[in-house]
This record gives structure tokens, sequence and C-alpha cells, in this order.
């Protein structure tokens, strides 16, 4: 059974890129395209794919809409969002939103199909300024841990240490190493991260923060 | 306003023997309870002068009280004047027969029929001073039989004084005693009262004064209402210690008044007569020694004369006073000028009254005048609080509504040092990019262009070219990113982008941060560069080197310091042949920019390059 994509992208050159490199992989197929809010809502009426790739920057609204709705349909849906570099609050935000994962705009070919079979797998990427992002959201900075209000997210010790190295540069193989579990178990880890932080993120509102420099990142 | 000193004493004393002139004998007349008798007609024995009473016989010349006998001849104190009065006393039911002596002065003794009834307060050994008291003797009943009487007073004379006598009154206790009262209260009770109130506002004034030296009016009011105390106690005070100091503290108190209270009306209008002030002063004192130093004989003199020299200086300066007042008319300066008619007008009233023109009984004035230099002071003192706490609070005002006006501007300077700050910050920030696409970037795309145009190079050595520009291109983009003060996260970040590359030339890399503290703080541009340095070695490295081991190292020896060691396996190079080559060229200028410091070891067996930004460069 292929992979079924959706594509919700304004830019007719990379959607016509993305369509190609689909199309080329066996393992994939692509369910339908939209280039706007109202366009990818409607397709969503009719089919949620396995993996739905959004463009934030859409011209008729944001694309943390479009993935609120595709998470809302089909929670198994997979959202990646399509990110430029120093875009990294977006992706955040968008994680608030349910995406489990993001695919820069320039990536090489090998690398936009692995993204997608790897998050298929149940592997998030996380680079590691994301990771400094999450780890300032669950532990706002000066925040006493008594009496405090609950933070954005809690994150457990392990995970907190696994972003904390994330932070640091280390890749999954290292994290692994150091901590003495297993590749696999750090990906998991990620991914429950994603998870909570759309469970308990106020999307917007983390967006807007971001956005406005209130938030130390 | 005492006979015997006062400034109108002058004047009683050219009267005193001029009384009793008119003779006449005195009528015998009844009394009943309703009526009490005045008797102003008795008879002054002329020649007896014995302590014990006279016969009833004794001879005497009919003379008119009040009767003035003068001043005392030195040796005064040992002999008495006697004057006797006769009257009628009809059939009464009343049980208490009075008779009240309204004004004797110094002392006296009453005797009826032979017998004596009583005396005045100061009667006795040694004699006091009690000549302000009315004297109010009970008449034994035995003694208070209908028929003819005959009353004899016991005139105690004092060296220096004048022995005077009022007219006397004989009647019922009902009929005489409201008169006795309010005599009572108007020459004594309402001086102690009026003294005592002055005393007290005097004493808050001192009090005033004495915390706060620079409010020399209210020492000056304090001061005159302490003599104004003094001067009336000769009103009430009957057992002095010493009469002679007594009476030279009370007389010369009025000159000492006079002296403070003009120059406290000076200070009042604002006005200062240094020399005529002192002038005051000096004679104040001049007059208070010659008292002291002529002792009991001439006293008297010398304070005549000490006042009746003050009189036309008092008429000048009360005109003086008047004129000054309608020019600056202030509630201060009409209440003093008040207090100073009413003590005038007073001491005018004080004089007719001794010289008889205004009709017995009567009681001095003048010692109720203080009374309104006390609500002068007392207008002063709560005038100056008053003042005092508007000033206060309009200072708070003023002061509050300056503090919010300097918290404006100093808002508005902050604000506009903050914009200039953020336009400065905003202009460094945008040369610094201008610089690094400008140099970076737009070289590497001309890098690119040049290649694409001699048409001789492969694809790949293109792709490599622009992969270049793009990782440049990102570094730009990072370092405009909140987080680009964290060299770890940078780093992280470069890695993260570079894994790929590294992974297809073949090149595992080693990460040691673990030793290092979570977050590296430094400057954004310090981040930015070391960054940049460490592209620029990791992508020689992917070019260059064929190395497959690299490593990175991080370590912070001192806070605020940190050391970058990267070492590979690979083929290494000439440091001073390379030492023109671009590559390292900029490395270097990017150190020296950031003030790190860069060693290159480079050796067959691979390249070893440390770059060490040393704390507070």
């Amino acid at each position: 059974m292929p992979i079924a994509v959706a594509i919700v992208e304004d830019d007719a050159v990379l959607s016509e890129r993305y369509h190609e490199l689909i199309a080329c992989a066996g393992d994939m197929r692509l369910e339908w395209t939209a280039s706007g809010v109202a366009a990818a809502l409607q397709r969503l009426g009719t089919a949620v794919p396995d993996v739905l790739l959004v463009d934030l920057g859409l011209p008729d609204g944001s694309g943390l809409e479009v993935i609120r709705a595709a998470k809302a349909r089909r929670p198994e849906c997979e959202v990646m969002v399509v990110s430029v570099f120093g875009d990294e609050e977006h992706v955040v935000a968008a994680i608030g939103a349910g995406a489990s994962g993001y695919l820069l705009k320039d990536a090489l070919a090998d690398s936009f199909l692995g993204t997608i079979r790897e998050l298929r797998a149940g592997g998030s990427p996380i680079s590691p300024s994301i990771a400094r992002i999450i780890l300032n959201l669950a532990r706002p900075p000066g925040g006493s841990p008594q009496g405090a209000e609950p933070s954005e997210c809690d994150l457990a010790e392990r995970e907190q240490e696994i972003l904390s190295l994330v932070a640091k540069g280390f890749n999954f193989q290292e994290i692994g190493r150091l901590l003495g579990i297993s590749n696999n178990t750090v990906k998991t880890h990620i991914y429950r991260i994603y998870r909570k932080l759309s469970v308990h993120s106020r999307g917007e509102a983390v967006f807007e923060a971001t956005r406005l420099g209130l938030l130390d990142l | 306003m005492r006979r015997r000193g006062s400034a109108c004493w002058i004047f009683s004393a050219l009267f005193a023997l001029g009384a009793g002139a008119t003779s006449a004998r005195a009528a015998p007349r009844p009394v009943t309870a309703s009526r009490p008798l005045y008797l102003t007609r008795g008879e002054y024995l002329v020649g007896y002068d014995l302590r014990t009473p006279p016969p009833p016989d004794a001879a005497g010349i009919p003379v008119r009280v009040p009767l003035r006998l003068g001043i005392g001849a030195p040796s005064a104190g040992t002999d008495r004047r006697w004057v006797r009065f006769e009257f009628q006393l009809g059939v009464s039911r009343a049980r208490e027969h009075i008779v009240y002596l309204p004004y004797v002065s110094p002392n006296a003794a009453v005797y009826l029929d032979g017998i004596y009834i009583g005396k005045s307060d100061g009667y006795g050994e040694p004699q006091t001073d009690s000549w302000n008291f009315p004297v109010y003797i009970h008449v034994p009943a035995a003694l208070a039989r209908a028929g003819r009487h005959q009353l004899l007073v016991e005139l105690v004379p004092r060296r220096r004084a004048v022995t005077e006598l009022g007219p006397v009154w004989v009647g019922t206790n009902e009929a005489l005693l409201p008169l006795y009262r309010r005599q009572q209260w108007l020459q004594v009770t309402g001086v102690e009262v009026v003294t005592l109130l002055v005393g007290a506002i005097g004493t808050l004034a001192g009090v005033l004064w004495v915390r706060r030296r620079q409010e020399t009016l209210f020492g000056l009011f304090a001061l005159s209402c302490g003599i104004w105390t003094i001067r009336n106690a000769q009103f009430f005070v009957v057992h002095a210690h010493s009469l002679f100091y007594f009476g030279v503290i009370t007389d010369a108190a009025l000159v000492w008044l006079v002296a403070v209270l003009y120059r406290l009306s000076f200070r009042v209008l604002g006005q200062r007569f240094p020399r005529f002030e002192r002038a005051l002063f000096g004679y104040a004192l001049l007059v208070t020694i010659a008292m002291l130093a002529v002792g009991r004989t001439h006293r008297f003199v010398v304070t005549a004369a000490g006042y009746g020299a003050l009189l036309p200086v008092g008429i000048a300066f009360q005109v003086y006073l008047t004129r000054a007042t309608l020019r600056t008319p202030t509630v201060l300066s009409v209440l003093l000028w008040l207090a100073a008619m009413i003590t005038s007008l007073s001491g005018a009233y004080d004089l007719l009254l001794m010289l008889e023109w205004i009709p017995w009984p009567g009681s001095y004035l003048m010692p109720y005048s203080s009374l309104f230099y006390a609500v002068t002071v007392g207008w002063a003192l709560i005038d100056q609080f008053v003042r005092t706490h508007t000033e206060y609070e309009h200072l708070n005002v003023a002061l509050d509504t300056r503090v919010r006006e300097r918290e404006r501007a100093l808002k508005k300077q902050y604000e506009r040092s903050a914009q200039f700050e953020r336009e400065r910050a905003v202009a460094a920030e945008r040369d610094r990019i201008l610089r690094d696409m400008h140099d970076g970037l737009g070289l590497q795309l001309i890098t690119a262009r040049r290649l694409i145009e001699k048409a001789e190079h492969p694809d790949h050595q293109i792709a490599s070219v622009l992969d270049e520009a793009i990782d440049e291109l990102r570094i730009a983009i990072d370092s405009m990113k909140p987080t680009v003060n964290d060299l770890l996260v940078m780093l992280g970040n470069l890695r993260y982008r570079l894994e790929p590359r590294l992974k297809a030339a073949g090149i595992s890399l080693h990460w040691n941060v673990a030793d290092a503290p979570e977050a590296i703080r430094l400057r954004p541009a310090e981040v930015t560069e070391i960054t940049r340095i460490v592209q620029e070695i990791c992508s020689n490295a992917i070019k260059h080197s064929g190395a497959t081991e690299m490593s990175l190292s991080v370590h912070c020896p001192v806070p605020n310091s940190v050391g970058i060691t990267i070492t590979d396996n690979g083929c290494g190079f000439d440091v001073a042949a390379a030492r023109n080559g671009e590559g390292l060229a900029s490395m270097r200028r990017r150190a020296h920019h950031i003030g790190a410091l860069l060693t290159i070891e480079s050796r067959v067996a691979g390249t070893r390059i440390a770059l060490t930004l040393p704390a507070g460069s």
C-alpha cells in the first residue's frame, strides 16, 4: 500500500517539484494538491492523506488551520510543514497545531523522500534550534518550580535531557549512546515530545509570542 | 493699676494730698435689709497714731472718702491712721450684718463700737500687700443691734506707699454679697484668669521659639506675655517673699514691657529701629538699676520719673502705630494696634478712676488689656500653624507636580535614547548583513556565475559553490535569530546541516561537547564569526583533506571564555604555503575581528585547528 501524500503549496514551481519527486517514488502516490487554505479544507472534506505537506504562508490564510483540520478529521495523518531556514518558531507553532515533521524547501531529492518515509516510520526530525525553543517553552526562564503556573508542556526528565543534548548538537546515535538507550527509543521520545506539544500547546499563542519577541528563545 | 506705682501713678501722687478737703459730718442713716448704708463721710482722727483703738470721743476732722493720705513718712511702718464713721442701724430681721470695704490700701483693721471685728488679708506682722482685695467683714450678731454705731477703720500705712480708703458699706449679707463678689471677681479673680491665659499662651509661644530660634517674633511674644504675667501679679499676690523686690520687679516690668511691645510691634509691621529699640532696653535697664540702687527711700521718685519720661514716647508710638497699621493693615498688625489702643484706653480709664472722675466703686482695667495681647499672640500662633500647613500642602502638590513632570521628561528622554539605541543597533545590524551578503554570498554567487560562463567546469563543482552560498545564507539568517547568542545551538545547527555532506564525503564527526556548559552565551557577533570559521574548516576538510575521522571539542576553561579544537586525520596541508590562501585569510580575519586566537597545525597525519576566545574580549 503506497503512502498517500497531499500537498498544500501556493508556489507552483515547488508544488511541481514535489509532484515529480513523489511520482518517481514507487512507494508513494499523490492524493491531491491545493494552493490555498480554502481549497485544502475542501479537499480534506473528501480525502485525508497519510502524509500532508503544508506550507504555512498561504495566500488566503495560515497553514496552521489546515493542520488542525487534518488532525481533527484523521488523527493518524502525519503533517509535515514545508519550511525555510530561520523559520524554527513557525515550525514549533506548527508542531503545536499537530505537525510532527518539517521539511526544508531546498531539501535534496533523496532527503525529501527520506524524511517522508522516516516520518511514516515514527521518526520526527529535530534541529538544535527547535530543541532549544521547545526546552524554553517547557522551562520558562527564571520560572520557579514551586507555585509556578504549569508550563506550556510538562516534559519528563528524560525528554528534557534528550532535548538538551539535541540542542548541544548531538545526533540520535550519540544521544542513545550517552544515555544508554537505543536510537529508536530516542526517536520515540522526540515523537512523544511533539505530541505533547500539540496536546498542551496553545500553538497560536506560542507563535504570536515568538513573533512578537516576547519569549526569550 | 497700683496707686503706688503705675503709669498714672504720677498723677495720683500729685492729687493724693488734696483729697478729703470737704468737711461734713456723717449723717447717721438707718440701714434696712434691702438698702445698705453707703458711708462716704467720716472723721479723720488727727494726731492719733497708736495701734489700739482710740476712745469714742477722740478728736477728728470731717473727711470725705475716698480718702488719700499720701506717701507714708519714712517711719510710717510703725504708726497708724484712724478714720471714724457713725451710722444708725434700724430694726432688722436679718441675721447677718456686714461691713464691706471695696477699697482699702495697703491694709486695714475694722472696729465696731470699739470692738475688733475684722481685717484685710495682709494685715499683721509683717504687713504684706493686700491693697487690691475688697474686705468683707461679718459683724458679730451681738453687736448688730438697732441704734447708733461707731465704726473705726485702722489704716496701716507703708513706707513709700499711698494709704487710701474707699467708701464703706454697711448692710445685710444678702444685699452686699453680690456687690462683694462682683468686685472680687473684677479686681482679683478675673485678673488671675486673664494672667493665667497670658502665661499659658506665652509659654506656648516660648516653647515654639525654643524649638525654632529663627521665629524671633514668637520669642518676643513669649517675653511680652511673661512680663505681662509679672506685671499682673501685683493684683493678686498678697504674700510676696520680699515686698521690696516684688515691688521693684512689678514696677520695672512696665518699662520692660514697653520696650518689648514696641520692638514686637515694629517686627510685626516689618520695621526695624535698632537704635531706638536699644535705647528703650537700655532705659529699662537703667530704671531697674536705679530702683534697686536708691532703695526704699527714693524709689517712689525714681519710678515716677521713669514712668513719666515714657509718657510722650508712648503717645508718639501710639500715633506711629496707628499710621503704620493703616498703611499695612494685616490681621496681626490690626490686632496689635487694637491691643495697644485698649491698653492706652484702659490706662486712661484707670487714671480717671483714680482721680475720682469716674465714681466709685470701680475696678482697674489695665490688667485686662493683657488679654488682648494674649489674643494677638494666640492668633499669630494659629496663623503660623495654618500657614505652615497650607504651605506644606502647596509644597507637596507642587513637588508632586514637579516629580510627575520630571518623570514624564525622563520617560521621554528614555524613549528618545532607547529609540536612538534601537536605530543605532538596526543600522549596525544592517551594515553587518550587507557586508556578509557582499563578501560572502555575493562573492560565492559571482564565483558560480564565472564557473558557468567558462563552462569548462563540471556541474558538481558549480553545485558545490552554490551549496556554500546556501550555507552562507543560512548562517546569515541564523545570525538574525534570538538564539544567536547560544554557541552550542548554533554549532549544532551547523552540524545538523553539514552532517549529510560529511557523511557523503565519508567523514565521521565526533562531537565532544558533553563536558561543555549547557548554554555558552556569547555576543551574537562572536557566535556568528565562530560558526563561520567552523564551517570554513569543515568545508575545507570535506573538499581537501580526504579524512575519515574528524572531531570537534568545545571547552570553557574560565567563564565567558571558550576554546574550540577541531582535528582530522586527513592529509594535511602546508600552513606556510596556504597562509595567503583566501580561506585561511578570511578565517584569520574573522578571528581577529572578535579578538580570538586561531592556531593551525597541519602535518601529513592530520590537521589540528584551535580557536580560543578569551574572556572579556
